[in-house]
C-alpha cells in the first residue's frame, strides 16, 4: 500500500476538488452549520440566564460536535457514490490520496463548524474561556480523531443499506472513547483552574494516530474488492 | 463424543468445588462464589473478541468464507459471553455496594463492547452479499478493535475504580487462597472449553 | 511497451447464477479485443474483473508488460475506462473534469493547451467551460472518450463506447481505437454492436 508522499499531488488534487464542488453546490456545509446552531440556540434559549457548570458546558459542545458530524460529513463518499462518480474515482485516482484527500476534506469542514460552533458558545451561554490555547489543542486532536474515523465509516457504508443510521451506529463505538477524552479535557479547560498538559492529552494524540493509521491500512479493503 | 461426556463432568466437578470446596473469602464472603462464574464468563468474551479480529485478518488475506463464518460465530458467542459476565458483575455490584450500575470503567468498556457487537451485528444484517458482508465486517472488527487496548488499559486509570484490582493489572489476586486459585483456573479452563466446544460445533454441516 | 493479459479457468458466480466457468484466453499486447454475447452474459463483469474492480470467485490472471509480469496495483494504474457505469462530475466543468482525471494519472498534468485540444478533438471545444450538468449524455459519452488519451494510459477498457453517439461521436470512437492501435495500447472491447465488434482483431463470444 503505497505512502501517500510520492501521490501527494493526487491528495491535493481530490482535496481541491472537494472544495470546489462544495463551493458550487453546498451540499453538506450548510446543513451541518444550521444543525449545530439550531442545537445551541435550543438549549440556550431553554437555560435562559443561568450559567452551567464546565462539565456540563463541556458535554453539550460535544454533544453539538459529535451529532452535527454524523450528520454531515458523510456526504464525501455517500454523494458520489449517488451520482455515479465513486466508479470512476476508484478507476482513475487509486486508493490511498482518495482516503487522505477526503479525510482532509472532512477535517477543514471540522475546523470550521469548530470555529463557528465556538464562538457561539460563548455568547450564548455565556461561557469564559481561560485556558483558549489548550481548548484550541483539544479541539485540533478531537477534530482530527472524528474526520479519520467518519471518512472510513463513510467509505464503508457506501456498499451497505439503510446507510444515514449505520453510520452513527458504526461510529459510536470508536469515537467514544475520543469523546470521553474529549469531555475531561474540556471540562478541564472551561475550569479556572491551572491546566496541565498532561499524560490524558498524549493519550488522545496517540488515539488520534492509531485510528488514522488504522483508516488508512484498512481502507484498501473496502476501496477495491 | 468422550470430549463431550468430559466437559459434562467437569462442568459439574467446578459447580460443585465452588460451592462446597471454597471458602467464604475475607470481606466478600459468600458472595465471592459469583466471581468464580464472573471471571471466566469475562476473559471467555475478551478470547472470543481477539479470535475474531483474527479470523477477520485471515479472511482478508486468504478470502475463504470459513474464516469469516468463525468470525462471526466467535463475535455471536463473545456477545453472549459478554452478556453473561455483565449480568453477573451487575448481580455482584448490587448485593455489594448496592447499585446495579454506576459507570465503573470495567463497566464503560463493557458497554463500548457492546455497542461494538450491535454495530458490528447491525452492518452485516445490512449487506446482502457474502463476500462484500465477509470483507466488510472484517475491517470494521479490525477498525472497532483499535479502540480496545484503550478501553481496557487506559480509561481505568482515569476514572476512580470500585472493581477489585483485576488479575491482568497486579498481583492483587496472587494472595488468594490457593484452593480458591485452583477451583478459578479450572473455571477458567471450563469455560473456556465450553467456548470452543459450541464454536466448532456444526463445522461440518456449515 | 504494452500489457497482455492471460487469463486461465475464470469462474464468476453471484449466489446461485453463474455468469461464466473455466473461461481461458489471452488478451494480446498492443491489439484490440472484442468480447461480445447477448445480454447478461456478463461481458461488462468480466472487463470490471480485469480492471482489477471485482474479483472473481475462482481462477487466475497474468499481466504482462514486455514479458514482465505485472502486479494488479500496476495494472490498476495504467487502466482506463469508459463504460456506462462511469460518470464524471457534474459540478465542474468539462475542462475541469479532464484537467482532474488527467492529474491522476502523472507527477504533472498535461498542459492547459493539450487539454484544449483534446476537447477539440472530442468536439467540445465550445461547451468546454460549461458544468457537467448541462451536458447532453452524447456529450457526455464523448468526454469519457476524451478521458483515454488524457489519462495516456496502457489498457483501454470499453464498454459499449459508442452508446449515445451521434455520426460524428462514433467517428471519434474509430480515430480513437486507431490511435490506440499506432501507439500499442491494449484495447478490451464489451459490445454487441456489430460495427464496434469490426474493430477488433480477437473475439470473444460469451454465451
Amino acid at each position: 500500500m503505497p505512502i501517500p508522499f510520492f501521490a501527494f499531488h493526487k491528495t491535493k488534487a481530490i482535496f481541491l476538488k472537494e472544495l470546489t464542488c462544495e463551493f458550487r453546490c453546498h451540499y453538506g456545509s450548510g446543513s451541518l452549520l444550521m444543525f449545530s446552531l439550531t442545537t445551541l440556540a435550543a438549549v440556550s434559549m431553554s437555560i435562559g440566564s443561568q450559567s452551567l457548570e464546565p462539565e456540563f458546558l463541556s458535554v453539550l459542545f460535544w454533544i453539538i460536535l459529535f451529532f452535527s458530524s454524523m450528520a454531515g460529513l458523510s456526504r464525501v463518499f455517500l454523494q458520489e457514490n449517488d451520482a455515479g462518480t465513486l466508479q470512476t474515482l476508484r478507476i482513475y485516482a487509486g486508493s490511498q490520496p482518495v482516503f487522505f484527500g477526503k479525510f482532509l476534506y472532512n477535517l477543514l469542514l471540522l475546523f470550521a463548524l469548530t470555529t463557528f460552533l465556538l464562538p457561539l458558545f460563548v455568547i450564548f451561554l455565556n461561557v469564559s474561556l481561560p485556558h483558549f490555547f489548550s481548548l484550541c489543542l483539544i479541539l485540533l486532536l478531537g477534530d482530527v480523531g472524528l474526520a479519520a474515523s467518519t471518512t472510513l465509516i463513510a467509505s464503508l457504508i457506501t456498499q451497505a443499506q439503510g446507510q444515514s443510521s449505520l453510520f452513527t451506529v458504526l461510529n459510536f463505538p470508536i469515537i467514544l472513547p475520543l469523546l470521553l477524552f474529549c469531555i475531561q479535557l474540556t471540562t478541564a479547560a472551561f475550569s479556572p483552574e491551572d491546566f496541565v498538559i498532561g499524560s490524558q492529552m498524549l493519550f488522545l494524540a496517540v488515539y488520534d494516530v492509531i485510528i488514522l493509521a488504522l483508516a488508512s491500512v484498512l481502507f484498501d479493503y473496502i476501496w477495491y474488492d | 463424543m468422550f470430549f463431550n461426556v468430559s466437559l459434562t463432568a467437569l462442568t459439574f466437578g467446578v459447580i460443585w468445588a465452588v460451592f462446597y470446596l471454597v471458602p467464604p473469602a475475607e470481606g466478600l464472603g459468600n458472595l465471592v462464589r459469583i466471581a468464580f462464574f464472573h471471571i471466566p464468563t469475562a476473559w471467555v468474551s475478551v478470547l472470543a473478541f481477539i479470535l475474531s479480529a483474527w479470523w477477520s485478518i485471515r479472511y482478508l488475506r486468504t478470502r475463504k468464507m470459513h474464516s469469516d463464518t468463525l468470525s462471526s460465530r466467535s463475535a455471536a458467542l463473545g456477545f453472549g459471553f459478554c452478556l453473561l459476565a455483565t449480568i453477573s458483575g451487575a448481580i455482584f455490584a448490587k448485593l455489594t455496594w448496592g447499585a446495579y450500575w454506576n459507570w465503573d470503567p470495567r463497566q464503560i468498556t463493557i458497554f463500548i463492547l457492546f455497542l461494538v457487537y450491535g454495530a458490528y451485528f447491525a452492518l452485516r444484517s445490512a449487506i446482502p452479499e457474502k463476500e462484500t458482508r465477509a470483507r466488510l465486517s472484517a475491517v470494521y472488527s479490525l477498525f472497532a478493535g483499535a479502540a480496545m487496548p484503550f478501553l481496557v488499559f487506559v480509561i481505568p486509570r482515569y476514572y476512580a475504580s470500585l472493581h477489585p484490582e483485576p488479575v491482568i493489572n497486579s498481583g492483587g489476586h496472587i494472595a488468594m487462597d490457593p484452593i480458591m486459585l485452583y477451583v478459578l483456573l479450572a473455571a477458567l479452563l471450563d469455560i473456556t472449553l465450553i467456548f470452543f466446544r459450541v464454536l466448532f460445533q456444526r463445522r461440518i454441516s456449515s | 511497451m504494452p500489457i497482455e493479459i492471460i487469463f486461465k479457468d475464470i469462474k464468476k458466480t453471484y449466489g446461485e447464477k453463474s455468469l461464466y466457468q473455466n473461461l481461458s484466453g489471452c488478451i494480446e499486447a498492443g491489439r484490440c479485443t472484442c468480447i461480445t454475447g447477448n445480454n447478461g452474459s456478463g461481458k461488462s463483469t468480466f472487463l470490471k474483473i480485469i480492471a482489477g474492480l471485482i474479483h472473481p470467485t475462482s481462477g487466475t490472471f497474468t499481466y504482462r508488460e514486455a514479458g514482465k509480469h505485472c502486479s494488479l496495483e500496476q495494472i490498476r494504474e495504467q487502466t482506463a475506462f469508459v463504460s456506462p457505469e462511469i460518470q464524471l462530475y457534474n459540478a465542474l466543468s468539462a475542462f475541469e473534469n479532464l484537467h482532474f482525471f488527467s492529474s491522476m494519472s502523472f507527477s504533472s498534468p498535461l498542459k492547459k493547451e493539450e487539454l484544449r485540444n483534446l476537447l477539440q478533438k472530442a468536439g467540445l471545444a465550445n461547451e468546454a467551460d460549461k458544468p457537467l450538468g448541462s451536458f447532453s449524455t452524447g456529450m457526455k459519452q464523448r468526454l469519457k472518450l476524451a478521458l483515454l488519451p488524457a489519462s495516456k494510459r496502457k489498457l483501454w477498457l470499453l464498454d459499449e463506447p459508442s452508446s449515445n453517439l451521434d455520426d460524428a461521436g462514433r467517428r471519434i470512437v474509430d480515430s480513437l481505437i486507431e490511435q490506440a492501435r499506432r501507439e500499442q495500447r491494449t484495447v478490451l472491447l464489451a459490445t454487441n454492436v456489430p460495427t464496434e465488434v469490426a474493430y477488433a482483431d480477437t473475439i470473444f463470444r460469451l454465451s
